[in-house]
């Protein structure tokens, strides 16, 4: 038990970190809501800097995508104040899921935790950028499978063609057969 | 003040949680369709490749006929 107890490492004295100078008018929000802009529906993604180049869409996979929300998506919903309140998550504060069921607990934890409260509801503007652009690839995507649709359409459609001229032709041989059998053995 | 978070404000978000539920919903059933219409392929396929052997042997017998009755002296 000596050896284990015996000495304690003194560790080196270290000075301490100075802190930064805290501005008292850094994170100070307006005392009224005289600065509030709404901006419409049509403007939203001039406002968002939509039409700056994206980067393309993410596909995460479940598990960075709900830690990736956790850090990102700091959903805030508004008192009677009206001022948003920002939650500082980090990321090791977020317990990371491992499995793909504790995912979607996660996720419905989210979507339950969201519906009980009333009230605006904020998404930080590059997540918000990011789902416009998902949105944007949807609609291309949804182009793609229309016209794979057409072309299914008509190459079904000749297909159908092509089976009607099959049963034509061999009901034509039918006929035939039956007319040579007839010629055959009619004697 | 360049560093300050702008957000979002979102209405409807229910809303628009119940149209991506849809949505999903939506792609489960066009997988399910996806997979019917490839066994229907696959059943057709089938078919078609019993069709080809059915004729391939019709042909055969043609041939044979028609053998015998331009050749009847090697029966």
């Amino acid at each position: 038990m000596g050896w284990l107890f015996g000495k304690k490492k003194k560790a080196p004295l270290m000075p301490l970190p100075a802190g930064q100078a805290v501005d008292e008018k850094a994170l100070k929000f307006p005392s009224a809501g005289s600065s509030k802009k709404v901006i419409g529906a049509g403007d939203v993604k001039q406002a968002v800097g939509f039409n700056k180049p994206i980067d393309r869409f993410p596909q995460p996979k479940m598990e960075e995508e709900l830690a990736k929300a956790n850090d990102d998506l700091k959903i805030s919903f508004g008192n009677k104040s009206s001022t948003p309140s920002i939650e500082q998550v980090s990321a090791s504060q977020v317990p990371a899921p491992v499995q793909e069921s504790q995912g979607d607990s996660n996720r419905n934890f989210y979507e339950e935790d969201q519906r009980d409260r009333d009230g605006p509801l904020f998404v930080k503007v590059d997540v918000y950028q990011h789902i416009l652009g998902g949105i944007e690839g949807l609609q291309k995507d949804v182009k793609v499978l229309s016209s794979t649709s057409k072309k299914l359409d008509n190459s079904e459609f000749n297909e159908e063609a092509h089976f009607e001229k099959l049963k034509k032709e061999l009901k034509v041989i039918h006929d035939k057969l039956l007319l040579a059998d007839k010629t055959l053995f009619k004697s | 003040m360049d560093r300050m978070p702008v957000f979002v404000r979102i209405d409807e978000y229910d809303t628009v949680l119940s149209l991506i539920r849809n949505v999903r919903h939506k792609i489960e059933d066009a997988k399910d369709t996806l997979v019917k219409i490839h066994d229907l392929k696959n059943e057709e396929d089938h078919q078609l490749e019993m069709w080809q052997s059915t004729l391939l042997e019709v042909e055969k017998k043609i041939d044979f006929i028609d053998h015998s009755l331009n050749e009847p002296e090697q029966f």
